[in-house]
């Protein structure tokens, strides 16, 4: 894992609050990687489906992100099936073992009230930009 | 003794609902913020305003919701 300061990128056409975080072949795939910036700790996921920016805090007990694995999930199936899938789409917390989507935050299955922040980021020609801007949530409350 | 809510490192876990009620709630987003003095909940986590003054009884069980938030988003400003 490495720790990096981001300097403010420049400015998409329709607003200014991502900043650049390097190339897109700085971040390796299924490896998740921290930045800083404004002071706050992002964890930055490269999947081969893309990039995502998450918090670096378990909802369950604060346990680090950072050092989570990328992986898949066991899908609901019927009694004595086990079915795997969503592969590379899913956080495991290195604490407690518990999984969530690097797409919502949300916890698979439900398992633990709330969910991981996550942020906007995007890809501009060769380089991804992140932004503090959480994505908007749909539910009322998760749970 | 003043507290607000940074939503932006918030996970919703919901501790500090369960844990100081009179005190936090969650917003339609799933986020903490804090209750104002007629209970409505502020906005952006209750930052705008600097917070909101704590009651002498319940600052010892604000502390201890900051101390446990999984998010670490719950910010104690003494006075």
């Amino acid at each position: 894992m490495t720790a990096e300061t981001a300097l403010p990128g420049s400015a998409s056409a329709t607003d200014d609050y991502f900043y650049e975080i390097g190339p897109i072949e700085s971040f390796d795939i299924d490896r998740p990687r921290t930045v800083e910036i404004e002071g706050r700790t992002l964890v930055i996921v490269r999947t081969p489906s893309g990039f995502f920016a998450l918090g670096n805090r378990c909802p369950h007990q604060g346990g680090p992100i950072c050092h989570g694995r990328i992986t898949g999930t066991m899908l609901p199936s019927a009694a004595n099936e086990y079915i795997y899938g969503e592969d590379g789409q899913v956080v495991r917390c290195p604490w407690h073992g518990y999984e969530f989507s690097i797409r919502t935050g949300e916890s698979i299955g439900g398992a633990v009230r709330g969910r991981i922040p996550v942020f906007e980021i995007e890809v501009r020609d060769n380089a991804v930009f992140a932004s503090l801007r959480r994505k908007q949530h749909q539910s009322k409350k998760t749970r | 003794m003043r507290v607000y809510v940074d939503q932006m490192e918030c996970t919703g876990s919901s501790m500090c609902e369960m844990h100081v009620p009179e005190v936090f709630s969650l917003d339609d987003q799933g986020l903490a913020t804090v209750l104002g003095a007629d209970g409505d909940m502020l906005p952006d986590g209750g930052v705008a305003a600097g917070g909101i003054e704590v009651r002498a009884d319940l600052q010892v069980a604000v502390r201890d919701a900051a101390s446990g938030c999984p998010g670490g988003c719950i910010i104690v400003v003494d006075d």
